[in-house]
């Protein structure tokens, strides 16, 4: 995992002024993908933004501590790791599942895998345009309404499990698709 | 375990479920026991976050039902509704993509860089205010807003033809340094001024200091534009917004917190009478970024968005003046490279058929605002930066 190295130049070798300014371009750049981070690790959506706010005054707080030599993602990443570490603390009877023990080889899956990323995307987003039916409905309350299998389930009159199985077909289908269209043999 | 069972895990997982002891072991221990399985759950999560970024801010993409059927493509996935991948050319259609995410944070992910991505030329706006003023530097106590000053007689930027003015009982002020002036240890600017960069690394060009609102009610800014200096196109008599004209608006802006519950702070274009207002609204209990008519000094054709007004966006306008009501399109965060589509919009209403010779600013909730900018197109509102994002 990337913590800020000992004896190299933090931020604070800045002015108050570029150190600022630093801060807040590298934050835009960071924001949405340390908030698709926490939503990983914190599946709760709600959650994951008041853990995004935790993150950020983190960030800022510890800002002269940042080897500014270094690319800021790793040392936001760590930052964040920190405080999901302390929200599932204080969560108490809640624990971080797979993602803690996981995170270092999915961290290296991110390295592999980060320049077919762009063309992916492209691809994902003409798979969702081209889905139709029951499979934009369970899309549209999963995501856009936020609901839980469990509440569509109840408003469709199918049973949770049938909902969780249904959703988990069509992210199948989404990923076959992009695999097709990236001429990949589906996993 | 197989590969099926291990998608299933994850998506449990981020749907919410809870996992046994003995399925959040097996998936760690599937995940880490080679590459591809470790890439295929990346890909997973990926697919997770890119779904709910995606469709809670724009919504799933049209339907293709219609083309589909013409072109009688074969079904993939059965009873899921999921088409055969098209073997025609696709086109690059710009999203909000969230989620490179993961492989960002680690691995350093290089997104293109905004030279490498097509990019017409740009233009200027024809009013821009960046408020590069001094800035307030006074110490500010509890219930001890200031009342005087603010940003009365201000008159730098360009395109308007007086100074502001303040009508509030409390005064907006110049903020220079957020990180040093938070609100309560919580305050969401703390951590840096005003700014945004697109998911292709493009970045708004924006410098200097920001406006914030007054922290109660309330602050009322106000400035006269310079109707001359607009395009003649958008010229109706004094004022702005002539039928079949279309103005642009981008600001940036990030409020003390993402509270609603009759908080607002927002920019209004046009009068109290007819105008349309664009920020954190006092008829939006939910606090995130909206957009509303104004009639009578009421807020109609309230539209909010999925995003929360703690979080600093960028916010592109349109709009659109026609015989009758008009037509204001708005998108959060959008692209820069490239004029946005209307399919992207986050947020479309209808407002008055109004006319505009000034902004405002009002607020009873501490909320920045900065690089205010009034075009004749996108790209006179969205200049990018040359400067390079590393020390």
């Amino acid at each position: 995992m990337n913590q800020p190295a000992e004896n190299s130049p933090p931020s604070n070798a800045l002015t108050p002024a570029q150190s600022r300014e630093l801060l807040a371009r590298s934050w835009v750049k960071a924001q949405s993908s340390v908030l698709a981070f926490v939503i990983a690790s914190t599946p709760q959506f709600t959650d994951a933004e008041d853990l995004l706010q935790e993150v950020a005054a983190e960030i800022a707080i510890r800002f002269d501590e940042y080897d500014v030599s270094r690319p800021f993602l790793p040392w936001a990443f760590w930052v964040a790791k920190i405080k999901i570490a302390d929200f599932y603390r204080g969560k108490k009877r809640e624990k971080l599942v797979f993602v803690g023990e996981a995170m270092d080889a999915l961290v290296e899956a991110c390295t592999r895998v980060q320049d077919m990323m762009t063309e992916e995307q492209q691809a994902l987003n003409e798979c969702l345009g081209a889905t139709t039916g029951r499979s934009r409905e369970l899309l549209t309350m999963r995501y856009a309404q936020d609901m839980k299998p469990r509440q569509i389930a109840a408003k469709l009159g199918m049973s949770a499990a049938a909902v969780r199985v249904t959703l988990s077909r069509v992210r199948t289908a989404l990923s076959d698709c992009v695999n097709q269209r990236l001429g990949r043999n589906a996993s | 375990m197989d590969s099926r069972r291990a998608m299933e895990l994850i998506d449990a997982h981020l749907d919410g479920e809870t996992l046994s002891d003995v399925d959040a072991a097996a998936l760690t221990e599937w995940i880490k026991q080679n590459e591809k399985q470790a890439d295929d759950a990346f890909r997973r999560i990926f697919l997770h976050s890119y779904l709910r970024q995606r469709i809670q801010t724009l919504g799933l993409l049209p339907s293709m039902e219609g083309e589909k059927a013409r072109l009688n493509r074969p079904q993939l996935g059965g009873d899921l509704d999921l088409p055969a991948p098209s073997s025609r050319p696709y086109r690059f259609i710009p999203t909000i993509l969230v989620l490179i995410v993961l492989a960002a944070i680690l691995g350093g992910l290089m997104l293109p860089s905004v030279s490498s991505l097509p990019r017409g030329p740009r233009s200027a706006p024809f009013a821009y205010e960046g408020f590069d003023y001094a800035p307030y530097d006074a110490p500010i106590g509890e219930n001890e807003w200031p009342t005087e000053g603010g940003l009365n007689g201000l008159n730098g930027g360009l395109g308007f033809s007086d100074a502001w003015i303040e009508a509030g009982n409390l005064v907006s002020l110049i903020e220079a340094n957020p990180s040093d002036h938070p609100w309560t240890h919580h305050d969401m600017r703390q951590f840096g001024m005003l700014g945004y960069s697109d998911r292709f690394g493009g970045i708004l060009a924006s410098s200097g200091n920001q406006l914030r609102t007054s922290a109660g009610p309330q602050s009322i800014t106000s400035r006269r534009l310079d109707v001359a200096a607009a395009p003649e196109r958008l010229q109706d008599g004094d004022a702005l917004g002539a039928d079949g004209s279309s103005l642009w608006l981008s600001f940036l802006t990030q409020s003390f917190d993402s509270s609603g519950d009759g908080r607002y702070a927002y920019l209004q274009l046009g009068q109290n009478d007819t105008g349309l207002r664009i920020g954190k609204l006092r008829t939006a209990p939910s606090g995130n970024w909206s957009a509303a008519a104004v009639t009578d000094g009421a807020e109609v054709n309230l539209r909010s968005s999925d995003k929360p007004s703690g979080e600093g966006v960028l916010i592109v306008a349109r709009i659109d003046f026609r015989p009758g009501a008009e037509q204001a399109t708005i998108w959060i965060n959008p692209d820069l490279n490239e004029p946005p589509s209307d399919a992207q919009s986050t947020l479309r209403l209808p407002t008055p058929d109004f006319r505009l010779d000034q902004i405002s600013i009002a607020g009873r909730y501490s909320t920045d605002f900065d690089e205010i900018r009034l075009g004749a197109n996108f790209r006179d509102v969205t200049p990018i930066t040359e400067r390079p994002l590393s020390p």
